[in-house]
């Protein structure tokens, strides 16, 4: 495996040098997209790819994969995001993150025996009611053991140097930041990050039949792994770490699960 | 070491060893704290969890399936990944695995006979440190072998223990077969099973850690959990020392090692924190608490200002305000004594010189307390007003020309003593207690380790139903004092005769002294290298888990100990009488991996009584003596009658003639 010199992104975020930020955002809800991308002056001077998924509804992942190989050639760093996520302050400078790694905006790594989520921000029904916040405030990037599926940022150069680095596709709408950073750090020892942005995540939900599914995929394709993930923990020996803790959360609350 | 392993020596022409928990050990329970040690030492938060997620992605990112081994530099090189101006590198971790790591006496014992019998002595290690460095830190601690096999040297090709690799190349090397091989190491599989499977003779060696915890010993697991530096500390010198192999080491000492020395290293640590914090000049250690704390501060040579223990008791400083605050005296002394005795007895028990009631007619006439005081009366105000003046000047030398720079240290609790001395000098100086008590005397300047007026409240509510258990950590053998005496102008505190039952007492005290100090003497080092408040958290919860689901063995070791609650000592029970009523029986023993569980009320302490079999206070001092010392009426005994009346309880009456026989001399 080759080693890549570290090489920083000299130009920021809004700079069109090569190296500047993608931000790519699938969408069913136009309304949605319209007002926390296009109308949101936090993304003027960037370039927001809008992608209609209403009539394909393709699984994330496989639009990711899709933009990953459109961009594949390219000195870029990419940034996938969910529609619902509203940027509240100032857009993360590019400049100086390593590119041999993986990034995103909200991620969990265990203190002890405990999960704990690093990136603060709200997290709220669709309409913006009932807002929580979530995770430990950071002001510098920060390690986790995985990151949400909200936003993910890569570079090109490490999906090109990375050539098996790339979303599952057998999880479309669940777990697959999660199983980006667990193959991240498994296959290639990349470390993975959160960094430091304001925002809103209008997302409040329960856990499905196919989260629980995608559970069961990772554990399968990381039989000797056990991570955190913000809903539950992650990997073939997830039940090592449930013994010293549940999660009981919102979205995944314990009172229905043993139910 | 036993002949089997000997034999086994003597026949294989190599003996190697694992390095790491074979010939090394760590005071740590865990090798992880080093990381954790890094983090306190040097200020770097998170350090220890990156240090560990560093070394995991450096196995991914610079080894392979087949060859993991990484390097400590390519582990440093990840983790300034992690932690972008990370300001230590391998040298710092290097020094701080030093600073645990101490040679295994047992296993170096082998090294010793192999060495004699003119044996090859080599290591073999997987580890991401090289030999060389391996060897620095092997001859830092006075071993030297012959070769060190490190896998960190051969990752290509990958040969490890792990793999099996390492072993056939290790018998080309040395020139023999890998039957002349004889191995001994810790790890079941890459040091057992892999070398048996290549033909090397292979024994396990169970880790220090591992021995103690197999044994069970009481009062080891105490501070056994994952949490802290100061758990892992305290766990790991534990295991060095492995206090219950000892030929002969009653329970008690062990009470005195895992327990009483964590506690005055804890108490000891936070009166030179608040010492230096409160600009303290001079520290006064009230007796008889202050002895122990005295000799743990000798041994430990902390930072803290000049100490002496002052002579002090509740008796010496309330009795004189018998005029002042005549309800205090009635709580704190005679409230403690008998209900009905004779005045000489009264007398006796509060210290009192007999010369002054001397031909008194109802001297010997049996009376209440009530009585006593009413016909005393004018004796007793004589002498508590004598003694006040005495006391003022007394306490004045003590707390010295500025009290705001003095601070006093005692054990606390409801702090009557202290409310008297407050009347007596003036209350400017600072007091550091192990715990005061909510709903006691309380003011500005005085604080509590433990607990402190109702913080928190869980601690103060279970260490309360077992105070006994702290107050026999600081007990001291020597006489309580008394009164004041002025002896050829000097004015000197008087002490009173030990009695039977503080002869007993003192046996377990003197055992559990022995244990506390040996522990601060294995630990001084060390003793600032654990986080303050991790410390204290860990003795929260270590002595609560103690007072509140003792092991039965632990309940026996502690339970039989004569206490004294009241002045003079004039009545005496047992440890057991206080604390056995707030341990539920079914709480004893539930302890589990560190985890305390509570279950059930009140229950039958009789057939707790009946369940203990170990009673480990028997190894000091057999159960008839113990039974006397406890007795009211010891002083009517006579051993004759006692003879007369129980003929076959030899035991009972020939210690009461050897008691009666001393006391006489």
């Amino acid at each position: 495996m080759s080693k890549v010199p570290i090489d920083m992104a000299t130009a920021d975020a809004g700079e069109r040098d090569g190296d500047g930020l993608r931000v790519f955002v699938p969408f069913v809800n136009e309304e949605m997209a319209t007002r926390f991308f296009t109308r949101n002056e936090r993304w003027h001077g960037y370039q927001v790819e809008l992608i209609d998924n209403r009539v394909r509804k393709a699984g994330l992942s496989t639009l990711y994969n899709e933009i990953i190989r459109r961009h594949l050639d390219e000195d870029a760093w990419l940034f996938f995001v969910h529609e619902d996520f509203e940027v509240q302050g100032p857009v993360f400078k590019t400049a100086g993150l390593r590119r041999e790694a993986i990034y995103g905006t909200f991620g969990v790594k265990m203190q002890g025996h405990l999960p704990i989520g690093h990136g603060e921000h709200c997290c709220s029904r669709k309409d913006g009611t009932g807002g929580i916040q979530v995770g430990l405030p950071i002001s510098a990037p920060v390690w986790v053991d995985t990151l949400d599926c909200q936003s993910i940022l890569l570079h090109t150069s490490v999906l090109r140097n990375h050539p098996g680095l790339r979303f599952d596709e057998e999880l479309t709408f669940d777990l697959y930041a999660e199983a980006l950073s667990m193959s991240a750090q498994e296959s290639c020892g990349l470390p993975v990050f959160v960094l430091p942005l304001a925002f809103q995540h209008y997302s409040h939900g329960k856990v499905t039949e196919r989260y629980w599914r995608g559970l069961r995929h990772l554990a399968r394709r990381f039989p000797d792994m056990a991570l955190p993930g913000a809903c539950s923990f992650l990997g073939g020996r997830a039940a090592e770490l449930e013994a010293h803790f549940t999660y009981d959360i919102i979205a995944n609350p314990a009172s229905e699960r043993s139910a | 070491m036993t002949a089997s392993v000997e034999a086994l020596i003597d026949r294989h022409a190599v003996i190697s060893f694992d390095v790491f928990d074979t010939l090394l050990a760590r005071r740590l329970s865990r090798p992880v704290d080093v990381f954790r040690h890094i983090e306190q030492a040097h200020g770097i938060a998170d350090f220890a969890a990156s240090r560990e997620k560093a070394e995991w992605l450096a196995r991914r990112r610079f080894g392979t399936a087949d060859s993991p081994e990484v390097l400590l530099v390519e582990i440093y090189d990840v983790l300034r990944e992690l932690l972008p101006g990370l300001p230590v590198g391998p040298q710092d971790e290097l020094a701080a695995e030093r600073l645990f790591l101490y040679r295994d006496p047992a296993v170096v014992a082998l090294v010793e006979h192999a060495r004699a019998r003119g044996k090859r002595i080599i290591a073999i290690s997987d580890m991401y440190l090289t030999g060389v460095e391996i060897g620095a830190l092997l001859a830092a601690n006075g071993i030297a072998v012959d070769r060190i096999y490190a896998s960190a040297d051969h990752r290509d090709p990958a040969l490890g223990k792990f793999n099996r690799r390492i072993y056939p190349f290790v018998a080309r090397e040395e020139n023999v077969a890998p039957g002349d091989i004889l191995h001994f190491g810790d790890n079941p599989v890459s040091d057992v099973r892999h070398a048996l499977e290549c033909g090397v003779t292979a024994v396990h060696v169970r880790s220090r850690t591992e021995c103690v915890r197999e044994a069970g010993a009481p009062f080891c697991d105490l501070n056994r959990r994952e949490g802290s530096l100061a758990d892992s500390l305290v766990d790991g010198q534990i295991a060095a020392r492995m206090p219950h192999l000892a030929p002969g080491v009653p329970d008690l000492y062990l009470f005195g090692y895992a327990a009483a020395g964590p506690l005055l290293l804890g108490f000891c640590r936070y009166i030179a924190e608040m010492a230096a914090r409160d600009g303290v000049e001079r520290l006064t250690l009230l007796a008889r608490d202050g002895y122990i704390v005295a000799k743990a501060l000798d041994i430990l040579e902390l930072d803290v200002p000049p100490y002496a223990v002052m002579p002090f008791s509740r008796r010496l400083v309330v009795f004189p305000l018998l005029k002042d605050d005549p309800a205090l005296v009635d709580r704190v002394i005679f409230d403690g004594l008998p209900g009905e005795a004779t005045p000489r007895a009264f007398w006796t028990w509060l210290g009192l010189d007999a010369a002054a009631i001397a031909g008194h007619p109802l001297l010997d006439s049996p009376m209440s307390m009530t009585a006593f005081k009413a016909h005393f009366h004018e004796p007793l105000a004589t002498a508590a007003a004598a003694e006040r003046t005495l006391l003022t000047d007394y306490l004045d030398g003590w707390v010295g020309p500025d009290p705001a720079k003095t601070a006093i240290v005692d054990v606390g609790w409801g702090l009557t003593s202290f409310r008297a001395l407050d009347r007596l000098v003036s209350p400017d100086f600072k007091a550091y207690f192990v715990g005061i008590q909510s709903g006691g005397y309380h003011r500005k300047g005085l604080s509590g380790y433990l607990f402190d007026r109702g913080e928190p409240a869980s601690v103060e509510q279970i260490l309360t139903s077992a105070l006994e258990i702290l107050e026999l950590v600081f007990s001291d053998t020597r006489p309580a004092f008394t009164g004041l005496r002025r002896i050829d102008g000097t004015i000197a505190p008087a002490q009173e005769e030990n009695s039977a039952g503080d002869t007993m007492r003192g046996l377990a005290v003197a055992t559990v002294e022995a244990g506390a100090l040996d522990f601060l003497r294995d630990i001084r080092d060390r003793a600032m290298l654990p986080r303050a408040d991790e410390l204290r958290t860990m003795l929260r919860d270590s002595l609560s888990q103690l007072a509140a689901a003792p092991t039965l063995r632990e309940f026996a070791a502690l339970a039989d100990i004569p206490h004294a609650p009241g002045v003079g000592h004039s009545q005496w029970a047992t440890i057991g009488s206080f604390w056995s009523r707030s341990v539920p029986v079914e709480a004893l023993a539930l302890r589990r991996g560190g985890q305390l569980t509570l279950t059930g009320g009140e229950s039958s302490q009789t057939t707790l009584r009946a369940t203990v079999m170990v009673r480990a206070y028997e190894a000091i001092a057999p159960s008839h003596l113990r039974r006397l010392a406890v007795r009211p009426d010891l002083d009517k005994l006579d051993w004759r009658n006692e003879m007369r009346a129980h003929p076959l309880k030899i035991g009972h009456w020939l210690a009461l003639r050897r008691y009666q026989r001393r006391k006489a001399k």
